[in-house]
C-alpha cells in the first residue's frame, strides 16, 4: 500500500503543477501570446463535462445496467453537431453584449431583469452544489482506498471530525480558483490560465482512464473479445450485453440523449468553458468533431472495466464504481492505481474549479449586487472604487460554495441524494432550455413567459426529483414516495396524476419541461413584448446582422460621458475603465473624453462594460441613474428594429433630398436665364440709349460743322440751322433726363414730393402743355372730368408727368390735321381712372405688351416717330409707384385707348411717409 | 437559419464555389445530427439488441453503438477538415 504521505504529497504536487500551467497562462495572456487561442485547447476545455462521476461512475453504471449509461456522452456528440447553429449563435450574442453567464443570458434577453437572473443564479446553485460535493465525495473515497487503514494520514482522513483531506483538498481548489478565476476584474470575465489548467486536465483523465483501461483489457485480460466471451459464461453479467427489453429502456435511453444533448450547453461549467472563455469563435468549429472523439475515447474501455472488475471481484463484492481503483491495487500496481487516481482528481477538481468559478459569477451578478446596490446606502454612494467590493464578494461566493459542497459531502455521505445527483443536476438545467433557445430563436418571448416557465420547471424538477431523492436518501418518510403526500395518490411524485410506465428520470423530466414550456407559451401570449423586450429580443435573435459594439440601442438619454466614465470605473477600476473608453472614442473618432458625445452609442457601450462586470441587469440599473432617460415606446422600438423601414426612411430622405436638389438647380436654371435675359436687357438698353444719343448728337453735330465750315451761308439758313441745333439739344436733354428718370425709379431713388393732389387740374394742366403742339399738328383734343373727385394722395408734377406722357404719345400716332384726342375721367370710391384715346392706326395685340418696354416704340421702323421709347416705361412705373396700373386697349384701324388707374386712399408706407398718420 | 461562419469565412474569400461547399457542410451535419438521432434511438436500436450474434465475443449491440459512433465522429471530421475545400 502507498503511504498516506505519498498519496497527499502526490497531490498537491500535481496541483502545483496546475498552478504552475494556469500561472503560465495568464502570463501568456497578459504578453497577448495565448495559450489557448488554439481550437484542440478549447475542445479539450469543453471535456470538463466528464467529471468524477464520469471517471469513476460510468463504471459503476455500467456495472449495474450494461451500456445505458451511454447516452449521457452520445447526447453531446450528436448536440455538437448542432454548435455551428447554437452554439456559435450563443458565443456570439455573449461577446457582443459582455454576457457572463447563463443567468445574465436569459436575464438580459427578457429586459435586463433582475428577479429573472435571480431565479436561474438559485436554480443553477442548487442543481450543482450537490454536484460539487459528489466530485469531493469522490476523491475523499479515492483517497481512503489509496491509504491503508493504519497509516499515520489515515487518521485525519477517516476520523471523523470535520477537518480531513478532502476539506483540504476542498479548501487548495477554493484557493486555485480564487487566484486564477479572480485575479482581476475582466470586463469579458475570461481567465485564460484556468482554461489552460482544464484543458491540461482534460489530458491527464483520459490519459489515466485510457491507462487503466488498457491495463485490464490487455494485460488482466485477453483483449475486448477475450473479456466478453468470459462474461457471457456468467448469465449475471451476460444480461448486461442488452438493453433490458420491455422496462422503458429505450424510453429512458432517449431521456438521456435529450438531456445530455440540453447539459452540454446549459450546463454553468459548459457556458463558461464554451462561450464565456471562448477565444475566437472558428474554434467552435473543429471542436464539432474533436470533442466527441474525446468523448468517445473516454468510453471505450469503460464496459471492459466494469466486466473485468466484476469477474474479479464477484457480483456485490466491491462497488463498482471504484473499480479503475481497486483492479490495480488488487493486483498490485500501485504506481497506477495512483495515476488512475490522479486522472480521477483531474476529473473532479476540473470540475469543481470551472462550476465554482461560473456559479460565484452568477451569485456575484445576479443575486449579491443587485442587493448591494439597492441597499448599499450612502456609503456605497461615495465610493468611488468599487472593484476591491466586487472581487471581495466573488471570492466570498466561491469560498462559500466549495464549503456547501464539502458540507453536503459530510452531510448527505452515501445518500442517493448525493449518487444520483448527477442525472439530477442535469433535468435542473434543462430547465433553461426553453427560455435559452427561445431567447435565441423566438422574439415572442417575454418576461412573463420566462419567469413562469422557469418556476414552473423548476418547481416540478423539486417535486418530481430532488424530493424523492430526498426520500429515497432517508431524510423523507418513505411514504411519501410509495403513497403520495398526505395518502393522495395522484400526487405521488414519480407518478404524478397516476403516470406509470416511465422511468422516473423521463418522468420528471416531461412533466418540468412540460410545465416549463406551458408556461413560457402561455406567459410570453399574455401580452405583448414591451419596448425592453423586443429590443433585446431582436438584438439576440438577429445578432448575426449587428455589428458588434454598435448595434442599435432602444433608449434614448443624455449624461456627461465623465459620469459615465466615473461610473464604469467605480466597477472596473479608473484606469481601466478611461482606458476602454478613450479606446471607443479614437474608434468613434474623437481624439479625447472630452469631446465626446454621451450619444445613445456611448451610454450602451458603457453599459456594455458594466455588464461584464456586474450583470446586465445591474448594468442597466446603474447606467439610469447616470444618464437621463427618455421612456421610449414600444412603437419607436418596432419602428427602430424594422430594418425596412429604416431603409425606407432612408430612401425617402434620398428622394427628398434629391427633390430638393432637382429645385434648386431648376432655380438656379431660372435664376440663370433671368441673368442672361437682363444682361440681353442691358445690353440692348446700351445700345438703345447710344442709339438715341447718336442720332441728335449727329444732326446737331452736322449742322454745328457747317456753320463751323461756311461763313458765307445765309442768315435764314443760319436760323433754322440753329434752330434744329436746339431742338436737337433739348431733345437730347429730355433723353439723358428720362434715362436718369428711369434709373432712379428702378433703383428707388426717386424722391416722391408727395401731397393732396385733384387728379381735374393735373389733367387741365397737361392738356395745356400740349396745346400748342397739337395746335400747330391740327389735332383736337376732348376733355371730360366728372364734376367731384375725390383726392388723391401722389406727387402732382409725376403725374402731370404722366399725362403729358400719354398726351404726346396719343399725338405721336394720330393723323396730323384730323386728329382727336380724347381725355375722360371718371371716378368711383375706390379708383380714380382716366383714358386717353387717339383715333390713330391702333396696336396689334402683339405688340400692346411690348410698348411699355423701354425704347420700344409702336409703329414701323422707316417712320419712326419722334420720341424716346422711355416715357411709357417710365409712366407705368409711376402709376405702379402709388399702387395703380397702366395699360392700354386697341384695336388695329380703330386707336388706342391707354388708361390709368389710381387708388383712393392710397398712402406713401415707405419710410419717410412715416409723418402721416 | 443562422449560417454562420460557414458562411461568412468563405464571403471573405470570395470563392462563390467554396460558399456553397460551407454552405453545403452545414446541411451535411444537420444531416448527421438526425442520422445520430435515428440511429441511436428506437426503434432501429432494437434491431441490434440481442446478446448474439457477437463479433469476435463483443455482443452485437455494443459493436453496433460504437460503430455508429466512430462514424458519426469520422464524418463530422470529414466534414469540417476537407468539407471546405
Amino acid at each position: 500500500m502507498l503511504s498516506g504521505l505519498t498519496v497527499v504529497l502526490v497531490c498537491l504536487a500535481y496541483l502545483g503543477v496546475l498552478f504552475a500551467i494556469a500561472h503560465f497562462g495568464d502570463r501568456r495572456a497578459d504578453q497577448g501570446r495565448s495559450i489557448i487561442d488554439n481550437a484542440y485547447v478549447y475542445a479539450l476545455s469543453l471535456a470538463v463535462y466528464c467529471t468524477a462521476w464520469t471517471y469513476f461512475g460510468s463504471v459503476g453504471r455500467a456495472a449495474s445496467s450494461g451500456i445505458s449509461f451511454l447516452p449521457v456522452y452520445l447526447g453531446p456528440t450528436l448536440g455538437m453537431a448542432l454548435a455551428w447553429l447554437i452554439l456559435l449563435k450563443m458565443v456570439r450574442i455573449s461577446k457582443a453584449y459582455r454576457i457572463t453567464s447563463i443567468a445574465d443570458f436569459i436575464a438580459s434577453r427578457y429586459g435586463k431583469s433582475h428577479v429573472l437572473g435571480g431565479l436561474v443564479s438559485v436554480i443553477a446553485l442548487i442543481g450543482t452544489v450537490p454536484y460539487i460535493a459528489l466530485q469531493l465525495k469522490a476523491v475523499s473515497s479515492g483517497i481512503d482506498l489509496l491509504v491503508p487503514a493504519d497509516d499515520a494520514l489515515a487518521h485525519v482522513a477517516n476520523g471523523g471530525g470535520w477537518f480531513d483531506t478532502t476539506l483540504l483538498i476542498a479548501l487548495a481548489l477554493a484557493t486555485f480558483t480564487i487566484l486564477f478565476g479572480t485575479r482581476h476584474l475582466d470586463a469579458a470575465e475570461r481567465h485564460e490560465g484556468m482554461v489552460a489548467a482544464i484543458a491540461f486536465e482534460s489530458l491527464v483523465k483520459l490519459g489515466g482512464f485510457l491507462a487503466i483501461g488498457i491495463y485490464v483489457t490487455f494485460i488482466l485480460y485477453d483483449g475486448v473479445g477475450d473479456i466478453f466471451r468470459r462474461a457471457a459464461a456468467d448469465p449475471a453479467l451476460s444480461r448486461l450485453f442488452t438493453l433490458a427489453q420491455g422496462s422503458g429502456a429505450y424510453g429512458n435511453w432517449f431521456t438521456l440523449t435529450l438531456l445530455s444533448m440540453f447539459s452540454v450547453f446549459l450546463l454553468p461549467r459548459q457556458f463558461q468553458v464554451a462561450v464565456v472563455e471562448n477565444v475566437n469563435e472558428h474554434h467552435i468549429r473543429r471542436a464539432i468533431w474533436v470533442f466527441p472523439a474525446y468523448l468517445l475515447l473516454i468510453n471505450l474501455f469503460v464496459i471492459p472495466i466494469a466486466l473485468g472488475g466484476l469477474m474479479h471481484f464477484g457480483v456485490g463484492g466491491v462497488d463498482p464504481d471504484t473499480f479503475v481503483l481497486t483492479l490495480p491495487l488488487s493486483h498490485d500496481h500501485q504506481a497506477l492505481a495512483l495515476l488512475v487516481f490522479i486522472g480521477g482528481l483531474s476529473a473532479a477538481t476540473g470540475m469543481v474549479i470551472v462550476e465554482t468559478i461560473a456559479v460565484s459569477t452568477m451569485v456575484c451578478n445576479d443575486l449579491v449586487m443587485p442587493l448591494v446596490l439597492r441597499y448599499g446606502g450612502q456609503g456605497l454612494a461615495r465610493e468611488r472604487d468599487l472593484t476591491g467590493l466586487l472581487l471581495t464578494i466573488r471570492r466570498g461566493a466561491i469560498l462559500l460554495i466549495l464549503l456547501l459542497g464539502y458540507v453536503y459531502f459530510r452531510v448527505a455521505g452515501e445518500a442517493y441524494a448525493l449518487v444520483g445527483i448527477g442525472l439530477i443536476s442535469f433535468a435542473a438545467v434543462a430547465q433553461f432550455a426553453p427560455a435559452l433557445l427561445g431567447a435565441m430563436y423566438w422574439r415572442g418571448g417575454t418576461h412573463l413567459g420566462a419567469m413562469g416557465g422557469l418556476s414552473a420547471g423548476f418547481l416540478v424538477w423539486g417535486y418530481t426529483l430532488l424530493l424523492p431523492s430526498f426520500a429515497k436518501s432517508g431524510w423523507l418518510d418513505a411514504s411519501f414516495l410509495t403513497e403520495g403526500p398526505w395518502g393522495i395518490g395522484w400526487l405521488r411524485p414519480e407518478h404524478l396524476f397516476g403516470m406509470t410506465g416511465l422511468d422516473s428520470l423521463s418522468h420528471a423530466l416531461f412533466w418540468s419541461l412540460f410545465a416549463n414550456c406551458g408556461a413560457y407559451l402561455v406567459g410570453s401570449a399574455l401580452r405583448p413584448p414591451n419596448a425592453a423586450e423586443a429590443g433585446q429580443a431582436t438584438m439576440f435573435v438577429d445578432v448575426a446582422r449587428r455589428t458588434a459594439g454598435v448595434g442599435t440601442s432602444f433608449w434614448r438619454g443624455t449624461g456627461q460621458v465623465r459620469d459615465l466614465v466615473t461610473l464604469v470605473g467605480r466597477f472596473l477600476g479608473p484606469q481601466r475603465a478611461e482606458d476602454a473608453f478613450l479606446r471607443y472614442a479614437r474608434l468613434r473618432g474623437w481624439n479625447n473624453l472630452d469631446e465626446m458625445e454621451a450619444d445613445p452609442s456611448v451610454v450602451q457601450f458603457a453599459e456594455i462594460q458594466l455588464a461584464g462586470a456586474i450583470g446586465s441587469a445591474s448594468a442597466r440599473a446603474m447606467v439610469a441613474t447616470t444618464v437621463k432617460e427618455e421612456v421610449i415606446g414600444i412603437d419607436e422600438v418596432m419602428e427602430i428594429l424594422d430594418e425596412a423601414s429604416q431603409v425606407r426612411a432612408y430612401s425617402h430622405q434620398l428622394e427628398e433630398k434629391s427633390r430638393a436638389l432637382e429645385a434648386a438647380t431648376a432655380e438656379l436654371r431660372a435664376a440663370n436665364e433671368r441673368m442672361k435675359e437682363l444682361d440681353r436687357l442691358k445690353d440692348d438698353f446700351m445700345s438703345s440709349v447710344s442709339h438715341e444719343l447718336r442720332t441728335p448728337l449727329t444732326s446737331i453735330r452736322a449742322f454745328s460743322e457747317m456753320l463751323c465750315e461756311d461763313p458765307k451761308i445765309d442768315l435764314e439758313d443760319r436760323k433754322r440751322f440753329l434752330g434744329i441745333i436746339v431742338s436737337e439739344t433739348v431733345r437730347l436733354t429730355r433723353l439723358v433726363n428720362q434715362v436718369l428718370d428711369m434709373a432712379k425709379i428702378e433703383s428707388g431713388h426717386v424722391e416722391w414730393q408727395n401731397a393732396e393732389v385733384d387728379l381735374r387740374e393735373v389733367i387741365t394742366q397737361a392738356v395745356d402743355s400740349v396745346s400748342q403742339m397739337l395746335k400747330d399738328r391740327g389735332q383736337d383734343v376732348h376733355v371730360v372730368v366728372p364734376d367731384t373727385v375725390p383726392i388723391l394722395w401722389a406727387d402732382r408734377d409725376r403725374l402731370v408727368q404722366v399725362v403729358l406722357n400719354l398726351l404726346s404719345n396719343g399725338s405721336k400716332f394720330a393723323p396730323k390735321e384730323t386728329g382727336v384726342l380724347d381725355v375722360r375721367m371718371t371716378a368711383n370710391e375706390e379708383h380714380v381712372r382716366v383714358d386717353v384715346t387717339d383715333n390713330g392706326p391702333g396696336i396689334a395685340e402683339a405688340e400692346q405688351g411690348l410698348i411699355f418696354e423701354k425704347f420700344r416704340q409702336g409703329g414701323d421702323i422707316r417712320d419712326k416717330p419722334q420720341g424716346t421709347g422711355l416715357g411709357l416705361p417710365i409712366s407705368r412705373q409711376i402709376v405702379e409707384h402709388f399702387g395703380g396700373r397702366l395699360w392700354v386697349t386697341s384695336q388695329v384701324g380703330a386707336g388706342a385707348t391707354f388708361s390709368f388707374e389710381l387708388p383712393v386712399g392710397w398712402r406713401d408706407d415707405a419710410p419717410d411717409g412715416d409723418a402721416q398718420p | 437559419m443562422e449560417r454562420g461562419w460557414l458562411w461568412r469565412r468563405t464571403l471573405q474569400s470570395g470563392q462563390v464555389g467554396e460558399t456553397m461547399q460551407k454552405g453545403l457542410s452545414g446541411q451535411r451535419l444537420v444531416t448527421l445530427f438526425l442520422a445520430g438521432m435515428v440511429l441511436f434511438n428506437f426503434p432501429l436500436l432494437s434491431l441490434f439488441d440481442r446478446a448474439a450474434p457477437t463479433l469476435g465475443g463483443v455482443p452485437l449491440l455494443y459493436v453496433y453503438v460504437f460503430l455508429v459512433w466512430a462514424i458519426l465522429v469520422g464524418g463530422m471530421a470529414l466534414m469540417i477538415e476537407r468539407g471546405g475545400r
